[in-house]
């Protein structure tokens, strides 16, 4: 009976188990041949934890396909069903190919990485077994989560997807996920712990397993598998709908979560020079032993005038918040470097220049500090392509704004730039895609927003401008579907539209005609 | 086609009180019924009656919630998997691996069945025209429930049991079909439980009957024994007439002008039945009987 069903299984999935091999081979080819891996210690146990990210939850997923989630959905276990056989045991038959074709796999992988490290390596028994249990809890407790997952039938693809995506959001949100009991057994000390036994992660990722498992047979046999066979159903039009917005509801869930769990980590940098202005707090602090008094001199006025500057366009824009301002201070950069930080979205911004250098360009720096601050106050969503003309223009407008002003034609400066690059058929298409100006030339096309913003100001009014950039850039969006959300039904046109009463193709008009009226160079 | 009454033979299978609820809708309540050693039994019920849902409570395929199956000389609560090794069976759909040609189904089924005869099951697809090395997903319907046909002969099984084998063959193909059934059944003295809604099918097939609807049994005996027992009256409108205590009213409403009746009762009982003035007796087909049983009423536009 056993046989008969394993023969069917075999020749049903033959060519599936037959690709599952061949990528294993590849990536035996890839331990052995991967002597940077060798040399950098932990032998070719190194490749096996790719491995195990990679390989094994893929196999997983592709054995829990082929050998339930097909059956259930080409209804054939109902042929089954009609033979002299317990459904246990079909569902049983199934569970053991997959687990001895995964283990089979593995276990080569293993051999082969033991084999390369002989030379290199002290294969003690206690290494070996730590490396051999460590990839069984692993493999157990991915397997048996995808054989759980595939009898949810339509519901397991987005199922799987949330899990994943809400993985990664507590990821990146600073949860140690890679703690947690399975996923410490395939840590980057993998290769290299040869004493500590990790009981505790093996427990649970064994205890996780069994209860998955028993999970994917109580759904496979619960109500003579009609749960089952339900959850194959195709999904309805309206069910698509309902789980779309579950979905959607669950990402925010989990964002605001992350969200939160960002927030509870702010940066710090002790003895930084702190200055705050409204809502806009900015720290700068220089990154050597003892600053000299032209450096702490200089440090104390880019704090104000950063804090100055920025408050004013904190208040300019009505946010309610602002991402705290980090400048660093650094001898080793040159004069026209800044660089990154590279914080999250919600712990701010970070940026490092020499702000003691012979021609360090102070407004460099307060402009990008205008752009970066603007992207992480809005979580990147002010960077959106039909978004960009906007940002563009008040990032370019906003530290000239007061010579702008005095000058009493706030085009004049900008107009023979944007004259060259402004497409011959310019209209909405171009601000919705602002990348197609940018990608001609990215400094006329930000004199060509600057211009659009000052066509705005004079034809409707200074106050109609300062609602449109409010609107656009006020608000502090999440970094998750809310902000997106939030951002996709608010298209700039129609933000436009309600708080100025212009509409995008007036607005359009009236800058082409401002842009054609400047002589041609 | 009806079995010589003299004396009855064993029970092949009996089910006494097969209850089975889907939520809170009793697909089987209470159904019982008798299948007698080599005779074809066909199982009668409008869609929707409880047939597939006794059938595969019957397969072990869905557990009752109450009742008993003596099968074989069992009794159980669920069909183990022994007793399923000497039954045959046809499923409504033939849901078979697409992939494997009929030869290799042939192989991969016999593998569950101790008493499998693979020559047998070559014999059967060559009589009855089914091409052995052609991929199932290549065959017609007809091919199909054919093929499932010699699936289910091929373990020489002890009962055969077909759930609505003929949906969605054409007529021809329907008839040729339950030919077939009855011609084993004969040659071999098999048992036989087919379920359908069609009445023909039926009438020309079965030995006895058995009609479900909603759930229940509502009559098992031979077609001779429904005709006997179910019979219709015709009473001119105006006329009174009220069925005496030991007659069951299966069906009542106006006809043509005319108050129509359905009634139950022992043959000997409708000979001493006192009608009004006008009013008729009739014999009813085995359409009519099934109609008044299951108790649908005339659409009147």
């Amino acid at each position: 009976m056993i046989r008969g069903l394993l023969a069917k299984e075999l020749r049903q999935h033959g060519y599936t188990l037959a690709f599952l091999f061949v990528m294993m081979l590849g990536a035996l080819a890839l331990i052995a041949g991967n002597a940077t891996l060798r040399r950098a210690g932990g032998g070719g146990f190194s490749a096996v934890l790719i491995l195990h990210y990679t390989y094994v939850p893929l196999a997983c997923l592709v054995l829990g396909q082929v050998l339930i989630a097909t059956e259930f959905r080409q209804k054939t276990q109902l042929f089954l069903e009609g033979l002299p056989l317990p459904r246990w045991r079909m569902i049983g038959v199934k569970f053991t190919l997959g687990l001895a074709v995964l283990v089979a796999a593995i276990t080569a992988a293993l051999f082969v990485a033991g084999w390369q490290a002989r030379g290199t390596e002290a294969m003690t028994p206690r290494f070996a077994t730590l490396v051999a249990l460590k990839s069984a809890g692993w493999v157990w407790f991915m397997y048996t989560l995808c054989f759980a997952l595939s009898f949810l039938g339509r519901y397991r693809v987005i199922l799987g997807a949330t899990l994943f995506i809400g993985f990664l959001m507590f990821a990146e949100s600073g949860v140690r996920v890679a703690e947690f009991g399975p996923l410490a057994l395939v840590d980057q000390r993998f290769a290299y712990e040869r004493q500590i036994f990790p009981t505790g992660a093996l427990a649970i990722a064994a205890g996780a397993g069994l209860g998955l498992a028993a999970l994917g047979f109580a759904l496979g046999l619960v109500r003579d598998a009609s749960v089952a066979a339900m959850l194959a159903e195709k999904m309805s039009s309206r069910e698509k709908v309902v789980m779309t917005l579950l979905s959607l509801i669950v990402l925010v869930v989990f964002g605001h979560v992350a969200e939160r769990r960002k927030a509870t980590r702010p940066v710090r940098m002790p003895g930084a020079i702190e200055v705050e202005r409204g809502v806009v707090r900015v720290a700068v602090a220089a990154a050597v032993d003892a600053p000299s008094r032209a450096e702490s001199a200089a440090l104390e006025r880019i704090a104000a005038r950063a804090a100055e500057e920025l408050g004013a366009l904190a208040e300019y824009l009505g946010c309610t918040s602002f991402p705290p301002i980090f400048i660093v201070h650094r001898r080793d950069l040159a004069a026209e470097e800044l660089t990154n930080g590279n914080l999250k979205y919600s712990q701010g911004v970070m940026l490092r220049a020499n702000l003691v250098a012979k021609d360090f360009d102070e407004a460099a720096l307060l402009e990008r500090l205008v752009r970066e601050s603007l992207l992480a106050h809005t979580s990147g969503l002010a960077g959106r392509d039909r978004n960009t003309w906007a940002f563009d223009g008040l990032v370019a407008w906003w530290p000239v704004r007061a010579e702008a002003a005095a000058a009493g034609a706030p085009d004049a400066a900008w107009l023979p730039a944007a004259a060259l690059v402004m497409p011959r058929d310019f209209s909405p298409r171009h601000l919705r895609a602002w990348s197609s100006v940018w990608m001609v030339n990215v400094e006329q096309s930000r004199a060509l927003a600057a211009v659009g913003l000052g066509v705005l100001a004079q034809r409707h009014g200074v106050e109609a401008r300062q609602r449109f950039l409010s609107a656009m850039f006020g608000p502090a969006r999440p970094q998750d579907v809310r902000g997106w959300l939030a951002d996709v039904l608010q298209p700039p046109h129609r933000r436009l539209r309600t708080t100025t009463g212009v509409t995008v193709e007036t607005l359009i008009a009236e800058w082409r005609a401002a842009v054609l009226a400047v002589p041609p160079p | 086609m009806e079995f010589p009454s003299s004396l009855p033979p064993p029970a092949v299978l009996e089910v006494r009180g097969l209850r089975r609820h889907f939520g809170k809708v009793p697909a089987v309540d209470g159904v019982d019924l008798t299948v007698r050693e080599g005779e074809i039994y066909g199982f009668l019920g409008i869609n929707g009656a409880g047939k597939t849902t006794t059938i595969r409570a019957l397969m072990g395929i869905i557990a009752a919630e109450a009742g008993t199956i003596s099968l074989l000389g069992e009794t159980t609560r669920r069909t183990s998997v022994a007793q399923k090794r000497r039954i045959g069976y046809v499923s409504q759909e033939q849901n078979f691996y697409p992939w494997m040609t009929c030869a290799a189904l042939g192989r991969f089924v016999g593998a569950f069945y101790p008493t499998w005869d693979g020559a047998e099951f070559a014999r059967l697809l060559s009589v009855l025209e089914v091409p052995a090395e052609r991929r199932v997903s290549e065959l017609s319907g007809g091919m199909r429930a054919k093929l499932a046909l010699a699936l289910a002969l091929a373990p020489r099984p002890a009962l055969l049991i077909l759930d609505e084998p003929t949906a969605g063959l054409d007529p021809v193909a329907r008839r040729e079909f339950m030919q077939l059934i009855v011609a084993q059944a004969r040659q071999h003295r098999r048992t036989t439980l087919f379920s359908s809604h069609l009445i023909d099918e039926v009438e020309r097939t079965a030995d006895r009957v058995g009609i479900i609807h909603r759930g229940r049994m509502h009559f098992e005996g031979s077609l001779r024994e429904l005709r006997g027992l179910v019979r219709r009256v015709r009473v001119p409108l105006g006329v009174e007439f009220v069925p005496p205590p030991d007659f069951e009213l299966w069906r009542d409403e106006p006809q043509d002008g005319v108050r129509t009746l359905a009634l139950r009762a022992a043959p000997t009982a409708w000979d001493g039945l006192a009608l009004p003035p006008g009013a008729v007796v009739e014999e009813l087909s085995l359409e009519d009987a099934f109609i008044a049983c299951v108790g649908s009423t005339v659409v009147r536009l």
